[in-house]
């Protein structure tokens, strides 16, 4: 019978798919049921590519604070729209501290540009801060620019210097800016989607300077391919002892990355104290110091009172200057 | 060298990294047959429990699981027409008529065996070479990838079946999916009416919904009309078959091993070029999308190149080839070991030892595969009436696993909906994948390189990279037409 075989299908269609979605059902259900936080893995969100430096930090936190959480922290990469689609990831998620992000004052930055209408400082909460480091301008070690001034004295005699780095609207765009507005210089900003790409297009000569995190280029530096010009800190890195400041060289820039966990505005204060102490926790034990160091990172964790404060403090400064050089262009 | 190599191989005999390989090789096997599990998510899933494992024995497991999952897609698609990654789309054009056919064994022989060749010639290609070679990573700025976008885009010309017009229409519409989402440039938000389009259209429900789900709406169509039952062969190709694809396969792994290099390529991409760059090099064009084994032999040897290709660039320079090697980077790092220019120095035994468990995980996963052809071809035994509700299951639940949420699954239903209608009205759907995998490349590189050259066009032209490739991609087109109209005549004269 021609209908007959067409029904039977659809109603085992229908039947698997049901089963299927009873499974599911059930299994959010359990995860929901009340009880000690956490009672299943943490997600992390992650605006930049695997191996990133704030990828890395979240792995590495995630692998010491699991035995104080009592679950795996996972770590899922959002990349894309200078932080936006990560945003819009975690935004989408309940506020039950179990999707949380790793971000950086960089990605937070942007919620005065383009994502402003889209997201909102206020919507997020701050739970942990785990690292602060400058950020720095690099160029490739066998260029031109041997110092920040080599760079300058080009850029004046030929304008539209290109400056590559993460994002449009970022800390590392604003600084370019601030150093071009400081300098009397046109520089040109070219977003790319990530410090790996940032490094490839450096090397490869598509573009002659790029602003990133000493992170990022640590290892490049270490084997002679890149040089660092100067940094955003307002001291010298323990690591890059010879390379200056910009307050050294004249420039009022002083700009602080920082890398730490956040979630959606309204996480239960019970998941919020659990996480920031575990990542607290996870911190000071001696395997994570020794990954700081290898990597060059100078330590800077904060709890929730005192990051929402850095954070905001940072985040209405990046206001500022965004607002004084659009004011300005 | 030699010596490096034969430490890596004893490091590589010690059993738990023997046993990595083949676990690894089996879980990619897994990965790669479930459309909606890619490589990277592969690799992503096993990661946390590599945090204890030595490193070697970490990077061992990950890396096999990278090559055989590599694979695994296209056991889908040459016996359900089912893309397990959206790297084995071209392998439907060729493979799915073979199990048409009756004949699934010869095109999974011939996939296994492509397969295998290629990643053990990548891997010999990524020891001698790889640092020379990691220059062509960074020769690839915003122009080029503009360029090597524009060239993919031009091999729809040999996706498009009977009709240019309606290939041009599916890649259009391709197209205009990739503008949905937040613009990677400037960070304005385009066309999101929907919560879940922040990200864009992903591009797995898109694969599975037109290619599987229109296929389950067909296959039930059929089955209320009459159910035949096939008889299907395992057999596997003949010593002279196998032969008889070698320069494919050659030609699938270069292809593959020169765009797995370039970072963010990819292996879609590559197999798309491989299948198109087959077609034009075949004596008898014509016969392609009939089931021809050079046509899977070649994207197949393209795909698994990529993994050889995308570790040049990972080994040598730090920077990953492909979104699977990028998650590779994470393993890494969580051992404290960082993939760049100072790994050979620092870590030559990690390095030659990853080489070593690369050879020998090819040979693993090739025995894996022959072996296991007549095993996987037994589904087919399955009657259509059971198969086809299991087979819409599991793209569904792969539609919802991309990203953990239902509207991937709407989505797949979707495209599903969509393809049904392509395939009545005889629209090609490959070249929608195709433009979904090239749409952001090409329009976020070519902002770029208008910000690169203050707006200046003849960026394209003076860059001899740039350049090179879109004289190939005008050259392609160029070919296909000219070839196209000098047949016609004669084909309407026979």
């Amino acid at each position: 019978m021609r209908t007959g075989g067409g029904f039977r299908v659809l109603s085992l269609v229908l039947g698997v798919g049901l089963v299927v979605l009873g499974v599911l059902a059930s299994f959010s259900a359990a995860a929901g049921a009340v009880g000690s936080f956490p009672s299943k893995p943490i997600t992390v969100l992650n605006s930049s590519v695997a191996g990133s430096p704030t990828d890395v930090m979240a792995r590495q936190v995630g692998q010491y604070a699991r035995k104080y959480l009592g679950q795996p922290m996972v770590v899922v990469n959002k990349p894309g729209g200078g932080g936006g689609v990560m945003f819009a990831a975690l935004f989408a998620e309940a506020a039950d501290g179990y999707t949380i992000a790793s971000l950086t004052g960089a990605q937070v930055a942007a919620l005065h540009a383009e994502l402003k209408k889209d997201f909102s400082f206020d919507n997020l909460e701050f739970i942990a801060n785990v690292q602060r480091e400058p950020n720095c301008l690099a160029v490739k070690a066998d260029g031109p620019f041997k110092t920040l001034q080599d760079m300058i004295d080009h850029a004046k005699k030929n304008p539209s210097l290109k400056v590559g780095g993460q994002g449009t609207g970022s800390a590392l765009h604003l600084m370019v800016m601030l150093l071009a507005e400081q300098s009397g210089t046109k520089l040109t900003w070219v977003p790319f989607g990530g410090g790996a790409e940032s490094v490839t297009n450096l090397l490869g000569g598509t573009v002659p300077v790029i602003s990133t995190s000493p992170a990022t280029v640590n290892q490049y530096v270490e084997a002679k391919q890149m040089r660092i010009l100067a940094i955003t800190g307002d001291k010298r890195m323990d690591h890059l002892k010879e390379v200056p400041t910009f307050k050294e060289l004249g420039y009022d820039i002083v700009m602080l990355q920082y890398r730490g966990f956040a979630a959606k505005k309204g996480i239960p204060q019970e998941a919020k104290a659990k996480l920031a102490d575990a990542i607290g926790k996870a911190v000071a034990e001696p395997g994570f110091k020794e990954f700081m160091k290898k990597n060059s990172q100078p330590e800077g964790f904060l709890g929730p009172e005192e990051f929402t404060a850095m954070a905001r403090e940072d985040f209405e400064l990046m206001g500022r200057l965004m607002q004084r050089l659009s004011g300005n262009k | 060298m030699i010596e490096n190599l034969a430490a890596g191989f004893l490091l590589v005999a010690k059993w738990q990294n023997t046993l990595a390989i083949i676990l690894g090789s089996i879980v990619g096997y897994l990965v790669g047959a479930l459309p909606g599990l890619s490589a990277g998510m592969g690799i992503a899933l096993l990661l946390p429990f590599t945090f204890y494992m030595p490193p070697l024995t970490s990077l061992v497991l990950l890396t096999s699981l990278y090559s055989a999952a590599e694979y695994g897609g296209s056991i889908t698609a040459v016996l359900i027409n089912v893309p397990g990654e959206a790297g084995a789309t071209p392998t439907t054009f060729d493979g799915y008529p073979l199990t048409q056919k009756g004949q699934p064994g010869k095109a999974l022989g011939v996939s296994i065996v492509a397969s295998a060749y290629a990643g053990i010639a990548s891997t010999v290609a990524l020891i001698l070479v790889s640092i020379p070679l990691a220059q062509i990573a960074l020769k690839f700025g915003p122009p080029e990838y503009f360029a090597l976008g524009v060239f993919g885009l031009t091999t729809v010309a040999g996706l498009a079946g009977k009709s240019w017009i309606k290939g041009f229409i599916a890649v259009l519409f391709g197209l205009l999916i990739t503008t949905i989402g937040i613009d990677a440039v400037s960070g304005t938000s385009r066309y999101i009416f929907a919560k879940p389009l922040y990200e864009g259209i992903p591009l797995i429900p898109v694969l599975v919904g037109l290619f599987a789900v229109s296929e389950v709406f067909e296959t039930m169509e059929e089955l209320g009309e009459h159910l035949v039952y096939q008889k299907f062969s395992g057999t596997l190709p003949t010593m002279q078959e196998y032969l008889g694809t070698h320069m494919a396969m050659l030609r699938g792994t270069i292809i593959g091993f020169i765009i797995g290099i370039v970072p963010g390529a990819g292996k879609a991409v590559a197999s798309f070029i491989a299948y198109n760059e087959e077609r034009r090099a075949s004596k008898h064009p014509e016969l392609f999308g009939t089931g021809v084994l050079e046509g899977v032999a070649s994207p197949e040897a393209a795909n698994n190149a990529v993994v050889g290709g995308a570790l040049v660039p990972l080994l040598s320079l730090g920077i990953p080839g492909s979104a699977a090697a990028a998650v590779l980077i994470g393993a890494f790092t969580i051992q404290g070991l960082q993939p760049g220019p100072l790994l050979f120095v620092k870590e030559p035994g990690l390095v030659y030892g990853l080489f070593a468990s690369l050879l020998i995980g090819n040979l693993v996963m090739l025995a894996m595969g022959l072996l296991g052809t007549k095993v996987w071809a037994k589904v087919l035994d399955v009657p259509k009436n059971i198969l086809t509700p299991i087979v819409l299951t599991i793209c569904l639940f792969a539609a919802y696993a991309e990203s953990s949420n239902v509207f991937g699954v709407w989505l797949a239903l979707i495209f599903g909906i969509l393809g049904y209608f392509m395939r009545k009205y005889e629209f090609p759907v490959a070249p929608i994948v195709l433009a979904i995998v090239l749409g952001t490349m090409i329009e976020v590189s070519f902002r770029r390189s208008m910000i690169l050259s203050d707006g200046n066009s003849s960026i394209f032209v003076t860059r001899p990279v740039a350049m090179a490739i879109l004289l190939l991609a005008v050259f392609s087109v160029g070919y296909q037409v000219v070839r196209d109209l000098r047949r016609k005549p004669r084909i309407s004269g026979e």
